[in-house]
């Protein structure tokens, strides 16, 4: 038996090399990384060979291989739910999937029901989510989840490049495809993406704040370019704007605020890749302001933490109707917002 | 008015006989009051925080009329207006903090100042939410530089008003503070090479408006009015084509704004 919990991965891109690898690097006494998949098998091999792990192209083979005993789901978003469902039938002691879990809510109920069949807990590796900033103000907000009124998430940042480099030596970064934005298709894939890949990371924050989301209705969303997008929606009774654009800037801004009449709470968090330690909260009266963090271990160390304690059974697994539910939400905000801004073309066509 | 009468003060050298300047609170029925400061021989006329109201009649007063506006009065503009029309960008966030139970309409209003300022003016704005908390309309300038205005409704942290301008490679981000104070804005330009953060002042927006009285040409006297005139056009024009927005659970209130008073255009 193993001391360390083997973890394997799915997926071998800069997700795996410049988040998780140099995580579990600082988590040594928890995890061991045993196999690296992709269906590149010189991606694979190269970067198994870091570790000293095994590689393979196939899921199988790292669902077969007996040092895994966690899995770790890096894939494309749109296999997360084909191969978190394969390691829960595998019988693996956990699953980390990247977030989003699945890119419809069907998926999603699917992937909770075959983890409670198979008895699996399923983590989504939302780090905001797990982040010690986030969580000490939560914590402490008391009523703010029904006082608030307005809620604003601003996501600025450069391209991913800038980050992973100063997080590990990254091989085989995919391109960033070449669109075209005059498209309004291609703008509403694009916003849809957008809230997938990037609001993703919020929207189980913000959801939190939330006494309700099935009343969802978008007001406007555009593309922001040259990526990005701006959506504002009223749900729960409260008004909800979601901002983000991708430059060539230096400057990260990456800020979550939520107003009530009497207080105000406002979150800061590093980018993503880099491993900076926690966001930094603050809780403000007209009194007075308590700022919570930063702390040292950052969200993707508390993700995987958390997953090491359940799995010791120190924890609870996590409650996947929330987790279900927090996809829900996101892609009901997705798909309304990828509407809004083909209605908004046919609407100034119309004019 | 107290706070412009303090400011007032402190140019003793400018303004030698401060009684020649009418102060005049910008609440509701202020042009009629401005109306009266003139008829009565005022040298100048200060209006502070003006509400949106009609006041066509007062283009063609005698007398310098200078408006005092909560943020565009600050002196950071100078320095920061032509850091905004150097940059290059499709769009422009304008986003105020404000008492719970303000005026929406004024609060808009303002906003339109702050960019006309540092941008130019927005001749046409759209309401897309109005609650009691919260306002949120769309905009663009001349340029065709889309503007998102956004007011907010708190005490729990002081009033404000934050534009941010994101481009290809950086930024420029200005955040004034309330005004009560002379605590400065802060005005940062990033770009390849850094952040510059300008050089802070420490004057509140009023005295910088009487500055700018001071200095006005006459030519120049009524800009000030005509440039408000403008505004209050739009957001009289927003909040009509939009009088009752309604998101549940919160209510929509337009009362505030004086849709009759003074004279139509």
């Amino acid at each position: 038996m193993q001391s360390t919990l083997g973890v394997g991965f799915v997926g071998s891109g800069p997700v795996t090399q410049a988040i998780h690898l140099p995580t579990l690097a600082r988590l040594t006494d928890d995890f061991t990384v045993r196999h690296v998949n992709d269906i590149d098998a010189t991606l694979a091999g190269t970067v198994a060979a870091r570790v000293g792990a095994a590689h393979s192209t196939s899921l199988a083979a790292l669902l077969d291989d007996p040092l895994v005993d966690v899995v770790a789901v890096c894939s494309p978003h749109a296999f997360h739910a084909e191969h978190v469902i394969a390691a829960c039938r595998a019988g693996k002691k956990a699953v980390l999937c990247e977030k989003p879990l699945a890119m419809s809510a069907d998926e999603g109920a699917a992937i909770a029901a075959v983890s409670v069949d198979t008895g699996v807990p399923v983590l989504v590796g939302a780090m905001h989510t797990f982040d010690l900033g986030w969580r000490a103000a939560t914590a402490n907000w008391g009523d703010l989840p029904a006082a608030s009124h307005t809620i604003r998430s601003s996501i600025v940042l450069p391209p991913n490049a800038r980050f992973e480099d100063l997080a590990t030596e990254v091989l085989a970064r995919p391109a960033f495809p070449t669109v075209d934005v005059s498209d309004v298709q291609v703008r509403a894939n694009m916003v849809h993406a957008g809230v997938m890949g990037l609001a993703i990371h919020d929207l189980p924050l913000i959801r939190s704040l939330l006494p309700r989301h099935d009343d969802l209705r978008v007001i406007s969303a555009s593309f922001v370019t040259p990526f990005g997008y701006r959506i504002l929606m009223v749900v729960g009774g409260k008004v909800v704007e979601l901002h983000a654009a991708m430059s060539q800037t230096w400057q990260p801004s990456w800020v979550l605020d939520a107003y009530a009449d009497d207080l105000v709470l406002h979150t800061e968090f590093t980018p993503s890749y880099v491993h900076a330690g926690s966001a930094v909260s603050t809780l403000t009266t007209a009194e007075s302001a308590r700022v919570f963090g930063p702390s040292a271990s950052n969200g993707y160390e508390a993700e995987w933490l958390e997953l090491a304690a359940i799995v010791r059974g120190e924890d609870a697994p996590p409650d996947l109707d929330g987790v279900v539910d927090d996809l829900r939400f996101a892609v009901a905000v997705a798909d309304a917002a990828a509407d809004a801004v083909r209605a908004a073309v046919k609407a100034e066509a119309a004019a | 008015m107290s706070a412009v009468q303090s400011a007032l003060a402190t140019l003793p050298i400018s303004f030698p006989d401060p009684a020649n300047v009418k102060i005049v609170d910008g609440s509701s029925g202020w042009p009629a009051d401005v109306r009266r400061a003139l008829d009565s021989g005022a040298t100048a006329v200060v209006v502070l925080h003006p509400r949106p109201t009609e006041f066509a009649d007062l283009l063609a007063a005698a007398a310098p009329v200078i408006v005092d506006s909560r943020w565009a009065s600050n002196p950071v503009i100078d320095s920061a207006a032509p850091a905004f029309r150097a940059a290059e960008s499709s769009r422009v966030e304008c986003r105020v903090i404000v008492e719970p139970g303000s005026d929406f309409a004024s609060a808009l209003l303002d906003e339109l100042m702050l960019i006309r300022a540092l941008l130019g003016p927005v001749h046409q704005a759209t309401v897309r939410y109005l609650s009691d908390h919260a306002l949120y309309a769309e905009g663009s300038t001349d340029d065709g530089l889309a503007v998102d205005f956004s007011v907010v409704c708190t005490s729990a942290v002081p009033a404000s008003a934050t534009v941010r301008l994101l481009t290809s490679d950086g930024s420029v981000e200005l955040t004034i503070p309330s005004g009560d104070t002379a605590q400065p804005a802060r005005l940062i330009t990033v770009g390849p090479d850094g952040a510059v953060l300008a050089p802070t002042l420490y004057e509140t927006g009023h005295r910088a408006a009487l500055r700018r009285l001071h200095g006005t040409a006459p030519a120049d006297r009524l800009t000030d009015l005509r440039d408000l005139y403008d505004d209050v056009q739009v957001v009289l024009a927003a909040f009509r084509n939009n009088p009752r927005r309604r998101h549940e659970p919160d209510r929509v209130s337009t009362d505030s704004i004086d849709l009759t008073e003074g004279t139509q255009p």
